[in-house]
C-alpha cells in the first residue's frame, strides 16, 4: 500500500510577508535577489530529483528563474505560498524539458548511456534512483508533477492540489493512476 | 510477497533521496536575472507590447475509423466540460459543433471554442472538433480539462468544412506527416487585409485519393513574424506540434494535438475506451468519452 510521508520540507511559509517580499520584488531588484536566493535551493533540489543530471539541472533552474521574473509583474497573491508558484513554473519547465527528451532517439533508445553529469552527492552507485527517475519520466506530465510533489517535495495533497489550481481530488485520482502507471513502466524495466 | 516493499515506494524513495548539495545560489544567474530585471512600472508598461499568449487548441480527428470497426461514423453533438482552477463548466455545441464559451478566473478569463466540421474522407465521414482555451497567464498553470462528450448517429449529416485548399494560398506546410494513409499538414496563414491582425492556423489532410480536407485549426489575433527565423515548429512522433513565435516584442506559443480515435497511435485506442489527448505541458487535458445512445453503442470487432 502507499506509504505516504505528507509532512511539509520546510517550516510552514510566512505568507504575509512572502506576499510583501513578492510585491516589493515587483520594483526592487533587491528584493527579488531575495526571493532568487531563498529559493534557489528549493527549485534546485526539486529539478534535481526530477531530471538527475547537474548541468540540466543549472540550465532549468535559470529557466524558471527568467520565467518567475518575466511574470512577476502579473502575478497576484491567492493565498497561495510563493514557493507553489516556484515549485507550478518548474513543474512546467521539468514537463517541457521531459517532452523534448522523449522525442530524443537516444534518450529512447539508450537512456541509460545518456544518464547525465550527477551531482556530487548522487548515492546511485547501483541507479536504482536513474531507473526509477527514467521510469517516472516516461510516464504523463501530470501523472509526474503530482508524483514527483507530493512524494519526491512531500507536499501535502491540498499543497499541490493549491500549487497545481486543481482540486484535490483530480490530485488524488491522479496520485492513484501515476502510482499504477509507474509500476507498469517499473516492471517493464526490470 | 509478505514484507516486500513495494516497488513504486522503492523508486520513489530513491528519488527522494536524490539531493542537490551544488552551491545553494548560483552567482551568474543572480548576476544575469538582475540585469534582466525591469521595475514593474517599466515592466507593465512592455507588457503589453511582450504579451506571452498561450494558445493550446487540439484538433481531434474523431469518427472514420469507428465506421471500420462497425460502430458509429459521424460524431453530430458534444458536451464539453472544462475544469479551471477547481471551477467546472459544461457546454454543449450545437448539432453543428459549433459553440464558445468564456471562463472567468482569478487572473483574468479563459476562451474556450469549440468548433467541428464534417466531411467526406474515404467513402467514410470524418469530424472534426477544435478547442483552444487561451490563458493569460502565461507560465502560470491551468489545469483545464474536456472530460467527456455525448455523440450521436447521423447517417445523413455530412456538412462540407468551411476551408477549402484555396484558403491555403501559396503557403507551403509549417510541418507534414503520414499517418495511416493520410499526408496531414499544417499551414500558417496571415490574415487578409480586411481581416485584422492575426494568423489562422491550418490542418489540411489528403487522402490517398488525392483529396484535401482543410479545417482551421486556430487563429489567434498575433500579427505573424516576416523573419521565419521567428516560427519554431516542432513535431513530436505522436502528432503533437508545438508552435512558437516571437519576435518584435511577441511571443506565443501553440500546442496542436492531434489524434485519430480508434486508429493505430500512441494516442490511440481502443474505441470503447476514452480518448486522451494534453498538451505537452500538460496544462490542458481532452478526454473523449465515447457515450452511445439509443442503441448505437459500436459494435465488438
Amino acid at each position: 500500500m502507499t506509504l505516504q510521508i505528507c509532512a511539509t520540507v520546510s517550516p510552514p511559509a510566512d505568507v504575509d510577508g512572502e506576499r510583501a517580499l513578492v510585491e516589493r520584488a515587483k520594483y526592487d531588484s533587491q528584493a527579488f535577489g531575495q526571493l532568487y536566493r531563498r529559493y534557489y535551493p528549493v527549485v534546485a533540489g526539486y529539478v534535481y530529483r526530477r531530471v538527475g543530471d547537474r548541468h540540466a539541472t543549472e540550465d532549468l533552474v535559470a529557466e524558471v528563474f527568467l520565467t518567475a521574473l518575466r511574470y512577476l509583474p502579473r502575478y497576484r497573491h491567492r493565498g497561495v505560498p510563493v514557493r507553489a508558484w516556484f515549485y507550478r513554473i518548474a513543474s512546467n519547465t521539468v514537463n517541457r524539458w521531459a517532452r523534448r527528451q522523449s522525442r530524443n532517439p537516444l534518450w529512447k533508445s539508450n537512456g541509460d548511456a545518456l544518464a547525465g553529469t550527477p551531482a556530487q552527492s548522487d548515492p546511485a552507485p547501483d541507479g536504482r534512483a536513474e531507473r526509477a527517475r527514467r521510469a517516472l519520466l516516461s510516464l504523463s506530465p501530470k501523472y509526474q508533477t503530482v508524483l514527483a510533489l507530493h512524494y519526491l517535495e512531500r507536499m501535502t495533497v491540498d499543497e499541490v492540489a493549491r500549487a497545481l489550481g486543481c482540486r484535490a481530488g483530480t490530485v488524488k485520482s491522479r496520485l492513484s493512476r501515476g502510482r499504477e502507471a509507474l509500476r507498469e513502466k517499473l516492471q517493464q524495466r526490470r | 510477497m509478505h514484507g516486500e516493499k513495494d516497488p513504486v515506494d522503492g523508486a520513489l524513495d530513491a528519488l527522494r533521496s536524490q539531493q542537490w548539495t551544488e552551491d545553494s545560489y548560483n552567482e551568474k544567474l543572480e548576476e544575469r536575472l538582475m540585469s534582466a530585471y525591469k521595475p514593474s512600472a517599466s515592466a507593465s508598461r512592455s507588457t503589453r507590447r511582450h504579451t506571452l499568449v498561450g494558445l493550446a487548441a487540439l484538433l481531434l480527428v474523431a469518427g472514420g475509423t469507428f465506421a471500420a470497426t462497425g460502430g458509429i461514423d459521424t460524431i453530430r453533438q458534444w458536451l464539453v466540460t472544462v475544469e479551471v482552477n477547481g471551477q467546472v463548466h459544461e457546454f454543449t455545441t450545437d448539432d453543428n459543433g459549433i459553440g464558445s464559451f468564456t471562463i472567468e478566473t482569478d487572473d483574468g478569463q479563459a476562451e474556450v471554442q469549440v468548433q467541428m466540421a464534417t466531411s467526406p474522407d474515404g467513402g467514410e465521414v470524418t469530424s472534426n472538433i477544435t478547442i483552444s482555451a487561451e490563458s493569460p497567464d502565461g507560465g502560470m498553470t491551468r489545469d483545464i480539462e474536456v472530460q467527456r462528450r455525448v455523440r450521436t448517429v447521423s447517417s445523413d449529416l455530412a456538412g462540407d468544412s468551411a476551408y477549402t485548399v484555396d484558403d491555403l494560398g501559396d503557403t507551403e506546410p509549417a510541418a507534414e506527416w503520414v499517418q495511416d494513409g493520410v499526408t496531414n499538414a499544417v499551414y500558417l496563414v496571415p490574415n487578409g487585409e480586411d481581416e485584422g491582425v492575426g494568423f489562422k492556423v491550418f490542418a489540411a489532410a489528403t487522402t490517398s485519393d488525392g483529396e484535401t480536407i482543410v479545417n482551421l485549426a486556430a487563429a489567434p489575433p498575433v500579427a505573424l513574424p516576416e523573419n521565419e527565423d521567428d516560427i519554431s515548429v516542432e513535431l513530436a512522433d505522436d502528432g503533437m506540434l508545438t508552435i512558437t513565435i516571437g519576435g518584435e516584442g511577441e511571443e506565443m506559443v501553440m500546442n496542436l494535438a492531434f489524434a485519430t480515435a480508434g486508429a493505430t497511435g500512441p494516442a490511440c485506442c481502443d474505441p470503447d475506451e476514452p480518448l486522451e489527448v494534453e498538451t505537452p505541458d500538460g496544462e490542458i487535458t481532452i478526454t473523449l468519452d465515447a457515450i452511445a445512445l439509443e442503441g448505437q453503442a459500436p459494435e465488438e470487432e
